[in-house]
């Protein structure tokens, strides 16, 4: 699921830049960051790359769920902090969105 | 066009879906209860709205059909008009949940449609009680004012998104929420108004039409009251 999971990561990261302006686009690997001081891209992008995300999901997919929610918050480390963490986030959320 | 109507059994809801499907556009109503009418173009889902995943699968059976969403107008709403201390704190939180988180959770259900949309548009309903900081309706007029700063920072917040945000504040209308007010409460309500009569549906109607045209692209985060009603 995984691979799945990172390839609309890549899908969306890629529909996020054709709205972005050459200097704001995000690069796609381990290094990326999405929040914190290293942030790759500003709230607004932030959102917006939450929400294609959450569309892709569904899309391709066929699972509903809401990446921003009180686990997301209440963790010690964001999980929203690197290609990485999201990927083992978002697999968490279809598992419990599957049960 | 394509609405999403909460609360359409019934009332401004009801009128607003029927006013759409006569101006030949595609509505989606939702309510507790089924409805009693039916069209070609309306489709009806049974929601509990104060259920955060009863919203989020009726946004996802919406979308199998219509991946584009025009108008989400968060019509449903609750009264509780009784003095604060006759107020129970489940019925502050129950009024808190139908008129101010449910529009929270339909309006971010449906962001992904809305978003699709070359001419996005939410609605949302407040009251003149906010206003009028009417005493004798509390909980209901505060769930009221949450709804207008939400509409005033979600114009804000998606305005990225093209999407207008905007809200109605209906003065007393002839509906099931407005019944059970004593009629010398009503007409020191129309006193206090600039036109002194009861609103009608159709005057809801006419402030949507005008929110919801394309050339209003650049009117958003207004809360509009009905009867010369000001803040």
């Amino acid at each position: 699921m995984k691979e799945q999971i990172k390839e609309i990561l890549k899908d969306a990261i890629e529909e996020l830049n054709e709205q972005l302006d050459d200097n704001e686009k995000v690069e796609f690997n381990e290094n990326t960051r999405f929040i914190g001081s290293q942030a790759a891209l500003d709230s607004i992008s932030f959102v917006t790359l939450i929400s294609i995300i959450e569309d892709l999901l569904e899309e391709k997919m066929g699972v509903t769920v809401q990446l921003v929610n009180e686990k997301a918050f209440s963790s010690k480390r964001s999980p929203f902090y690197s290609i990485e963490t999201m990927t083992q986030y978002m697999e968490d959320l279809i598992k419990e969105a599957q049960k | 066009m394509i609405f999403v109507i909460t609360g359409t059994s019934r009332g401004i809801g009801l009128s607003l879906a029927q006013r759409y499907l006569a101006q030949g556009h595609i509505v989606i109503g939702c309510s507790r209860q089924e409805v009693e009418f039916s069209h070609p173009n309306y489709k009806h889902f049974l929601v509990d709205l104060t259920q955060e995943q009863d919203i989020l699968n009726f946004a996802k059976n919406v979308k199998k059909e219509h991946p584009v969403i025009d108008v989400l107008i968060n019509n449903a709403g609750i009264a509780s008009m009784n003095h604060f201390m006759l107020t129970p704190l489940e019925t502050a939180k129950k009024v808190m949940n139908t008129n101010f988180f449910a529009p929270f959770a339909a309006t971010r259900a449906f962001l992904n449609c809305l978003k699709k949309s070359s001419t996005p548009r939410v609605i949302n309903f407040s009251t003149v009680a906010v206003p009028f900081n009417l005493d004798g309706e509390m909980a209901y007029a505060a769930s009221k004012a949450a709804v207008e700063e939400m509409t005033k920072i979600l114009a804000k917040e998606l305005a990225s998104f093209n999407i207008t945000v905007n809200a109605i504040g209906p003065t007393p209308v002839k509906t099931f929420l407005t019944k059970n007010v004593p009629e010398a409460k009503i007409q020191g309500l129309l006193a206090r108004q600039a036109i002194k009569r009861f609103g009608e549906f159709s005057d809801i109607g006419n402030v949507i039409d005008f929110y919801i045209k394309p050339e209003s692209n650049f009117i958003t985060g207004q809360i509009i009251y009905l009867g010369g009603v000001n803040k």
